[in-house]
């Protein structure tokens, strides 16, 4: 739950919201001077009983990440 | 060193409005939600719990409402967009808008720590929309 835990601390600089057909929502974190994606999918998020990580997935990029 | 004034010549002095100051010396933070084919009062949303040790600041919004089908592209396209404060049940801040819009706010958004807000762009036409919306700001 790396993303999650990243997510909880605040730990990002950007982060999108993207609902998926499947009914997941996809978050998406990156931060400066880090070179990688972090994505999960997740289903009612915040939601502390219900609240349920599908996947995750960290992709290491070329660059560091300063957007 | 001329007519006995000091030298400055070493002392850089950048002026900067505090927001950019805060990106740069507080936690830089940006925000995203999409939403695609939203009937009206459909809505794209981020939500974020603010569980840091720090508070969040939003410096600015903005949203862009585009129709799904062509055949709406002209016609109006009429949303607002918001920030709601979930914990203490309270909207921040509402603007209608009609396609699209962007604010920076001279005095920030304040979401404590602990809180959990919502930012929202919501489709108010009468038919199928692309949504996104966009805020921006630091964590202090």
């Amino acid at each position: 739950m790396v993303v999650r835990e990243k997510l909880a601390k605040g730990d990002f600089n950007n982060m999108s919201q993207e609902p998926q057909p499947d009914g997941t929502l996809l978050v998406t974190l990156t931060k400066r001077r880090d070179n990688h994606v972090y994505r999960m999918w997740v289903k009612d998020l915040y939601k502390r009983k219900r609240e349920k990580v599908i996947k995750e997935e960290i992709t290491e990029v070329n660059d560091e990440v300063d957007t | 060193m001329a007519h006995g004034a000091p030298d400055y010549s070493g002392m850089k002095v950048d002026v900067v409005s505090r927001p950019e100051w805060a990106a740069k010396e507080a936690t830089d933070k940006n925000f995203l939600g999409t939403a695609t084919t939203q009937a009206r009062l459909g809505s794209a949303t981020v939500i974020y719990a603010v569980t840091s040790d720090e508070a969040l600041y939003i410096t600015q919004l903005a949203c862009a409402i585009y129709a799904t089908a062509a055949a709406d592209a002209d016609l109006n396209q009429m949303g607002s967009m918001r920030v709601y404060d979930a914990t203490d049940g309270v909207a921040l801040f509402v603007q209608g808008v009609n396609g699209g819009a962007g604010i920076p706010f001279n005095k920030s958004l304040v979401i404590p720590t602990g809180h959990t807000v919502w930012i929202q762009a919501y489709n108010l036409s009468n038919h199928n929309c692309e949504l996104v919306i966009s805020a921006g700001g630091y964590e202090k």
